[in-house]
């Protein structure tokens, strides 16, 4: 059996970082630029790839046998990084707020907003590696990869929440967080589907045959699905008055569906090609006594 | 916002945290084995039993807390709940004077709602052992219930864990949902009281729950009884993780509320 | 009077909701052997017993069900904020939604797991994943429609302040739990191991060596939960209506007394009353079944 080379975790931690934060700021950018909308799927791009980063760290910690399961590791990312990610878009808003370093980029875009995300990353990984120097030195989990892999879900899901908030609103000001994901409810499947993708595909994969490109390949294929979901979502933030912009939901449904489609005949031709048995029907395979 | 107010309200988010921690030691966990009849316990994992009780226990915090508030039907009985709120002043140290009554209520409600889910979790699957498996419900891990002095290892099935959920765990069961409820409606109430909206509050409460069981359920490593099992004796390890954790986390939900929530 | 009667009214209304939702999980998970029961299905082809049961494995029952009712809530949200449609085709659209991505789910999850065994030479069968996916999809749409209803219910008409999205994953968390911990125990204990004695527990030497001869050719998943409905799906739903309608009727009805007490107080009296019930059942346990061995 040829033994696969793994992508290493800190190429993948930097094309998480900052292939994720440039596409978010790719979608605010362009957004500005052309008065429209219809860039909000871009953000997308960048959460795929944050959740891409958090699958494999996932991998890291889970394959030492963590004993409770591994979603708890999803909950306990999207848990902690919650307060860190409100916290980095609240001190933009609130450089804002002060006259601070609202110089523009572009119309628009203040520099104070862009800084946003990177504090929140920053916060994200300092909480990440808080927690994974409890669960490693005080809870005594003797897991070898936990101390970085904390310090690497917790950032991967700052990134993948600010991601799936400019997908849905267009934007990651924090009043508009505030009210249109926290106020209508809709951070519950950001949490929820949104951790999904990044906790999914080693459970999923779980066995000896694991493989990470296989896993990773899962990884893109779920985060597309909530694409989708969050498409549907962001009608309710633009197709209502005054905005009534159905197409910019309608471009990041269709562009999603199709990516998704792609992605799952991916992960069909891995699975075909991994070598298992697969079986149109029938009986149990004879096996040797 | 005055400091003060903030440090009460770090000191009791860090608090709500810890009791999240220490309450999951006691809640009767079987896992996976449990469904299969080969533990004691509840058959589902710490971490979400843990929490499926204490999101209840935060439903009922909720509504109590919004009847509280101005407009509801009981702010005739607690009239400086309300403007208190509102006014940011709520865990000042005269608001926390001032409002015992209310405080007690939700707290007390987040409590009884988590501890009326954990105990139907815990009851119901008894029905289903005593009737459709046919096993007594006993644990393997003490001679005899603390609680009830029944013997227990005659009614052991061999070669198990134990099977069911007994008046012990029951009670720890209850001890449990008691201390995640109020962690829980603790955490929210502080974070109402710092400004925060109610969505927000209701999600940080949520966010910095799942924090803390997963933590604590990484102590236990799998499967505890109650306070009658020896993994129990692991406590301590807990509380420092966790209270450590929520400190953090705390912090970034103080300086949110300080840069004017 | 007529707030309080429209009020209990929708409690009732709420229970029967919660009830069939939480029925619908118990056999969703059967069919897909979903977590606990998941561990011996995913033991067995390790100890040799190959099978033709759904091995889907998402994540545990709690937060499977805590995303596909929140999901399905918030895309009946958005569908009736941005156009307006009636309540009941929006939850019905949500709860479509959701139930297919979950499909989705299941399949990648059942394909992985075997691919990642693929040493232990348990084959894919396409014909169990065609056959057996629809029927997961149908009743996690029951269940999310049911929940994300009844959240609405509670959002609307109790004047809940959590937005019902939020609301729908709480108790969708909830109904994960009780399924996970009531109506897996009939699927694992019994159904799973329906070879093996009546009346006692699953020793460890027994761990893996599930069913795999069913009454007639091979156990699969459908047949489990054929069996399971009669039992573990209906008891689980009715541990979710009690928990749902209890917890709204103390409030309706007593919050006006003693300032608010009189809800506590009910909702402890309710608590103490269960533990009294399951005092009986465990003496009448032990009365009829009697200890395994007696004293040496």
């Amino acid at each position: 059996m040829s033994e696969v080379k793994d992508i290493d975790w800190f190429t993948l931690a930097a094309v998480g970082i900052v292939g994720g934060l440039i596409c978010i700021y790719a979608a605010v950018v362009l957004n500005a630029v052309f008065k429209v909308n219809y860039f909000a799927f871009v953000a997308a791009a960048g959460a795929i790839l944050a959740t891409v980063w958090g699958a494999d760290a996932v991998r890291r910690i889970c394959k030492y046998g963590i004993g409770t399961g591994v979603p708890s590791i999803g909950m306990l990312a999207f848990g902690m990084g919650l307060l860190s990610t409100l916290l980095g878009l609240k001190v933009a808003d609130y450089l804002i707020g002060q006259g601070t370093l609202t110089t523009t980029l572009v119309t628009g875009v203040p520099i104070a907003l862009v800084l946003g995300p990177i504090i929140a990353l920053i916060l994200s990984l300092v909480q990440g590696a808080v927690v994974g120097y409890l669960a490693q030195n005080i809870l005594k989990m003797k897991i070898p990869t936990m101390q970085m892999g904390m310090i690497f879900i917790a950032g991967a899901a700052s990134i993948i929440y600010i991601g799936y908030f400019t997908l849905i609103t267009g934007t990651f000001a924090y009043p508009t967080v505030i009210s249109s994901i926290l106020g209508t409810g809709f951070i519950a499947p950001v949490f929820m589907i949104g951790a999904l993708p990044m906790l999914h595909p080693y459970n999923a994969c779980l066995g000896p045959d694991e493989e990470q490109k296989r896993t990773l390949t899962l990884a893109v294929e779920s985060s597309l699905m909530t694409t989708v979901i969050f498409g549907i979502l962001s009608l309710a933030i633009f197709a209502v008055a005054p905005k009534s912009d159905i197409i910019t939901p309608a471009i990041t449904v269709v562009l999603g569906l199709i990516a998704w489609v792609i992605a799952y005949l991916a992960y069909w031709a891995r699975v075909k090609e991994s070598g298992t048995i697969i079986l149109e029907t029938g009986v149990l395979p004879k096996k040797e006594a | 916002m005055e400091p003060i107010t903030l440090i009460i309200i770090l000191i009791g988010i860090t608090l709500a945290g810890t009791l999240v921690g220490l309450g999951v030691h006691f809640v009767p966990v079987g896992g996976a084995p449990a469904a299969m009849a080969q533990a004691t316990g509840i058959g589902t994992g710490t971490t979400m039993l843990a929490a499926a009780s204490g999101f209840i226990g935060l439903i009922s915090a909720g509504i109590t807390a919004n009847d509280m508030n101005t407009g509801g039907q009981l702010a005739q009985y607690y009239p400086k709940f309300g403007p208190a709120l509102t006014g940011g002043t709520l865990f000042s140290v005269s608001g926390i004077t001032d409002n015992l009554g209310a405080f007690a209520l939700v707290l007390v409600a987040g409590m009884v709602g988590a501890m009326l889910a954990m105990v139907l979790l815990a009851v119901v699957a008894n029905v289903l052992y005593a009737f459709a498996i046919g096993v007594p419900l006993v644990s393997a891990k003490v001679k005899k219930d603390p609680i009830t002095g029944d013997r227990q290892d005659l009614y052991v099935t061999k070669g198990t864990e134990g099977h069911g959920t007994p008046t012990v765990a029951v009670v720890s069961s209850l001890i449990g949902g008691a201390l995640g409820g109020l962690g829980g409606s603790l955490i929210y109430v502080a974070l109402l009281a710092g400004g925060f909206t109610i969505a927000a509050a209701a999600f940080g409460a949520i966010g910095v729950f799942f924090l803390n069981s997963v933590l604590a359920s990484y102590n236990i490593t799998g499967t505890i009884e109650g306070f009658h099992d020896p993994k129990f004796k692991r406590w301590p390890r807990a509380v420092i993780a966790c209270s450590i954790a929520t400190f953090v986390v705390a912090i970034w939900a103080v300086a949110i509320m300080y840069m004017g929530a | 009077m007529e707030e309080l009667v429209v009020a209990l009214g929708t409690a009732a209304l709420m229970g029967a909701c919660a009830t069939i939702a939480g029925a619908a999980e118990d056999l969703e998970s059967d069919f897909g052997s979903q977590s606990n029961a998941n561990s011996q299905v995913q033991l067995a082809p390790q100890v040799g017993y190959v099978h033709r049961i759904y091995n889907k494995a998402i994540c545990g029952e709690p937060v499977a069900y805590g995303f596909l009712c929140c999901s399905a809530a918030a895309v009946a949200f958005a569908l009736m904020a941005a156009f307006s449609i009636n309540q009941v085709l929006a939850l019905a659209l949500g709860a479509l939604c959701a139930s297919l991505m979950y499909g989705v789910y299941a399949t990648t999850a059942y394909m992985g797991r075997l691919t990642g065994q693929k040493r232990f030479g348990q084959p894919i069968y396409l014909d169990i994943l065609t056959t057996t996916t629809p029927s997961i999809i149908a009743h996690a749409f029951i269940a999310s429609m049911a929940i994300a209803a009844f959240s609405y219910l509670l959002m609307t008409v109790l004047h809940h302040p959590f937005p019902f999205p939020i609301l729908a994953m709480l108790w969708g968390i909830l109904v994960g739990g009780m399924g996970s911990a009531i109506g897996d125990v009939h699927y694992g204990a019994e159904r799973e191991y329906q070879n093996k004695p009546f009346g006692m527990g699953l020793p460890a030497a027994q761990s893996g060596k599930i069913i795999q001869k069913g009454e007639a050719g091979l156990r699969n998943s459908i047949d489990i939960a054929g069996y399971c409905v009669k039992h573990g799906g209906p008891l689980t739903g009715l541990g979710l209506g009690i928990t749902v309608f209890f917890d709204n009727w103390r409030e309706i009805l007593f919050t006006q007394y003693f300032n608010g007490w009189g809800a506590m107080i009910a909702g402890l009296i309710i608590i103490a009353l269960i533990v009294i019930f399951s005092r009986i059942i465990e003496v009448w346990a032990r009365k009829t079944y009697g200890p395994y061995k007696t004293e040496a």
